[in-house]
């Protein structure tokens, strides 16, 4: 069942001054991650975060089509009318491999959203990071350029048991703005 | 009590947890929605800027004076200030009969990640004559001389087993020959409980204070002290309009409870504009009440102190606990001493306005006499601090702005001529291939620092391709005004994911508005053109101003942030130091 080359790991973890029809929203907010129509994944409802909701969650892995450049996160809010789109932003594949990283590097992202009009509406924090064996088709090897020989020299040393610490996608949230929407995970 | 809250908005938020270490002393006078808070931490030692360090000193292969016995050897530990005089920071018993002797007294030092701190020790022989007299008392002089060592301070700390052995040798520099010994220094951190908890508090039925809508609650928590006092250790973010408010998790470490059992006040304010919140209700728990009240999911009622028309009445409002968890915090020490590096790079600013650099008003002249323009005390400053935590001590060093001997204007070029290997040998190797690339390259403009971000984002990112343990420390230094604020931004958002700060050191008499913008800790967070926004903070500037001959020392202030980046970034990304006592295999490797 390997169809997809690649897949995302995604944690949202919170979204700032969210606004609808002119007002900070109250409550009930989700997340939605779209890579291409048949890929999609949502957060549950945030309760009582207002228009700082944090979510920490982490998705399903979300496959990534060779074809797809940029992924879709929306901002929705459950209201009594219906569901309304509060604020969308567009994150091109790019982003996540930008600068040579490794490709299973660990990404803290934070973009913009903007809502139907196209007009800036808060901002969305998440992290994310390339799973599966064939992302390597998708970075930027690491080797072409000239490598540091500090990094050389350290790479030597590591093998001989240097500290090396192994990033696990966890629920921590960078501390943003002012004091809002600081995600620390809890319960891991 | 409520009058510390200086200003709304800062008022607001959340203080001393462990996320929000103490706002720093800036020059501008530290608008301190926390005064109270930080005050109590830095006159604790606590938190971030000082960490508590004693030092253990062990000898071994000490002259021998006495004829009869063995020496019986005292250590004195002394700070070297920066005029050069010695300040004795504390010394250690006396041990009998001993050429090898392993003190038990210990030194305490406070250690600053921002400032370089030599220390010297020595090493006497007591004579036998003053052995009763208390070690405190003992003369110096009247003691026989076994040797002296110097080190700085950073230099233990980076060391995996934070353990260095000197060579002893006559203070004078001369008569070098004789083998005296060598001392070993250990340091360990005071209060090294990397213990913390985190929980989440909720309220439910508080009283309403307020007149025309709800009340808007916070609360504060202070840890009771042996004489009956209470210090306050945190306070909660305030939320609006709520009589049933639940706060962000709260982290409290170790060093702001004190023990688990100890008695902490617990108090809920109504947040006022004015400063005078008016107390809705309080109570005393210590942790472990509090982790019994979560166990139970039972809640807690607030009281309200008696006053001179009532008693004490037991309110409605209860305090409950629903999240409840312990957790490890590591310090920057534990990653410094387990082979985290921090990684030196600069870059110096070749732009025109700087000025002709054979002329002395400009901020490029080099002076024959030896004084140091703006740009080398920079440097020295800032290399002097950092240079200790990189292993190889190899720094890459870029000029921007100036136009090079084959006529074309590069905003990134290496200094010393090597396009290939950019890097340097050491603080004085920058100092050398500034001092070259003065006279070689013509100044010119605009000022861009895209280039120059981006090639320090790219080694920080390529070195995660080979570990995790660095950290990568861009100093750029600049006269003034960038062309490019947006160019900046694109760059600096990119790197904001990256093991990588930014320091930018002003230098002249320019108006650094646009650095203020960048240093996203007084405004708003970068935004670059394809709205992507920068994840944490990566940059701190500050402007170098000259004030009579002695320069103000910018660069504590630059330098004071570092090791809560540094912390940010390992934590967020759940990466552990490696705490272990096993031997240090790799850096003998290194070389």
């Amino acid at each position: 069942m390997e169809k997809a080359t690649c897949s995302l790991e995604i944690t949202i973890l919170s979204a700032e001054s969210l606004r609808l029809d002119g007002r900070s929203v109250k409550k009930n907010t989700f997340v939605i991650v779209t890579s291409d129509s048949n890929n999609q994944r949502s957060t549950s409802m945030d309760k009582d975060g207002g228009s700082y909701p944090s979510w920490n969650e982490k998705l399903e892995p979300l496959p990534l089509p060779n074809s797809v450049n940029l992924i879709t996160v929306e901002v929705q809010c459950k209201k009594s009318s219906g569901f309304r789109t509060v604020g969308t932003c567009k994150i091109p594949v790019s982003d996540l491999m930008a600068d040579y990283t490794p490709a299973h590097y660990l990404h803290f992202l934070s973009y913009r959203l903007r809502d139907r009009n196209g007009e800036r509406n808060g901002i969305i924090n998440f992290s994310i990071r390339m799973v599966g064996s064939q992302c390597f088709g998708w970075s930027v090897p690491p080797q072409p350029l000239r490598i540091p020989a500090a990094a050389k020299q350290k790479n030597a040393a590591s093998g001989s048991g240097t500290a090396l610490g192994v990033p696990v996608p966890v629920p921590y949230g960078y501390e943003h703005g002012h004091g809002h929407g600081h995600g620390y995970g809890y319960g891991v | 009590m409520g009058g510390c809250f200086s200003d709304v908005k800062g008022g607001q938020q959340a203080v001393g947890g462990i996320q929000q270490r103490p706002i720093p002393m800036s020059d501008e006078g530290a608008v301190g929605p926390n005064d109270a808070v930080d005050f109590f931490f830095r006159s604790q030692g606590l938190q971030g800027l000082f960490t508590q360090l004693e030092l253990s000193l062990s000898a071994a292969n000490l002259l021998d004076r006495d004829i009869f016995s063995k020496s019986d050897p005292i250590a004195i530990v002394c700070a070297k200030k920066r005029d050069g005089i010695l300040e004795e920071l504390g010394r250690t018993e006396v041990i009998m009969n001993t050429l090898d002797p392993v003190w038990i007294g210990k030194v305490p030092i406070a250690y600053q990640f921002e400032i370089v701190q030599p220390l010297v020790f020595r090493v006497y022989d007591v004579d036998s004559k003053y052995h009763n007299l208390p070690v405190k008392k003992l003369r110096l002089n009247e003691q026989e001389f076994l040797g002296e060592a110097s080190c700085v301070l950073s230099e233990i700390v980076t060391k995996q087993s934070r353990s260095l052995t000197l060579n002893l040798h006559h203070g004078n520099g001369h008569g070098g020959m004789k083998r005296l010994g060598t001392l070993t220094v250990h340091a360990e951190e005071i209060n090294a409980s990397r213990k913390a908890v985190e929980m989440i508090l909720r309220c439910s039925h508080l009283d309403n204070k307020d007149l025309f809508s709800k009340s808007d609650p916070f609360l504060r928590i202070s840890r009771i002290v042996e004489n009956g006092g209470a210090i306050p250790i945190c306070k909660t973010e305030v939320i609006n309009n709520d009589l049933n408010p639940t706060w962000k998790p709260l982290q409290l470490t170790m060093q702001q409870f004190g023990s688990k059992d100890n008695p902490l006040v617990i108090e809920c304010f109504d947040f006022n504009d004015s400063g005078n919140h008016e107390l809705i209700g309080k109570l005393q728990k210590s942790v472990a009440d509090l982790e019994i009240l979560y166990e139970e999911k039972t809640g807690v009622n607030f009281r309200f102190p008696p006053s001179r028309h009532s008693h004490e009445k037991i309110l409605k409002g209860q305090l409950f606990v629903d999240g409840f968890s312990e957790k490890t915090m590591y310090s920057f020490l534990d990653y410094i001493s387990s082979g985290f590096e921090l990684n030196f790079m600069v870059a110096v600013d070749f732009t025109a306005s700087n000025g002709n650099p054979w002329l002395p008003e400009s901020l490029h002249f080099i002076d024959p006499s030896g004084r140091l323009n703006a740009y080398q005390q920079a440097i020295l400053e800032v290399g002097d601090v950092i240079q200790f935590y990189d292993s190889d001590r190899r720094f890459p060093a870029w000029g921007f702005g100036g136009r090079l001997s084959d006529g074309a204007v590069s905003h990134c070029f290496s200094l010393n001529g090597n396009a290939r290997d950019c890097e340097v040998e050491g603080v004085a190797g920058i100092m050398s291939v500034y001092a070259n690339t003065i006279r070689t390259v013509t100044l010119a403009g605009p000022t861009l620092f895209g280039q120059v971000i981006n090639k320090a984002a790219q080694i920080a990112s390529q070195s995660l391709s080979y570990n995790q343990s660095k950290y990568f420390v861009l100093l750029i230094i600049t006269d003034g005004v960038l062309t490019d604020l947006q160019e900046t931004k694109d760059a600096l958002v990119r790197a904001s994911d990256l093991p990588l700060s930014i320091l930018i050191v002003g230098v002249g008499g320019a108006d650094f508005k646009q650095m203020e913008i960048l240093d996203a800790d007084k405004g708003e967070r970068l935004e670059s053109s394809t709205g992507r926004i920068a994840t944490r903070d990566i940059v701190q500037f500050v402007p170098m101003r000259e004030v009579h001959g002695g320069q103000i020392s910018a660069v504590q202030a630059l330098l004071e942030e570092l090791p809560e980046q540094f912390l940010k970034y390992m934590r967020c990304r759940d990466i552990k130091p490696r705490i272990a006592d096993e031997t240090h295999t790799s850096s003998s490797l290194l070389r």
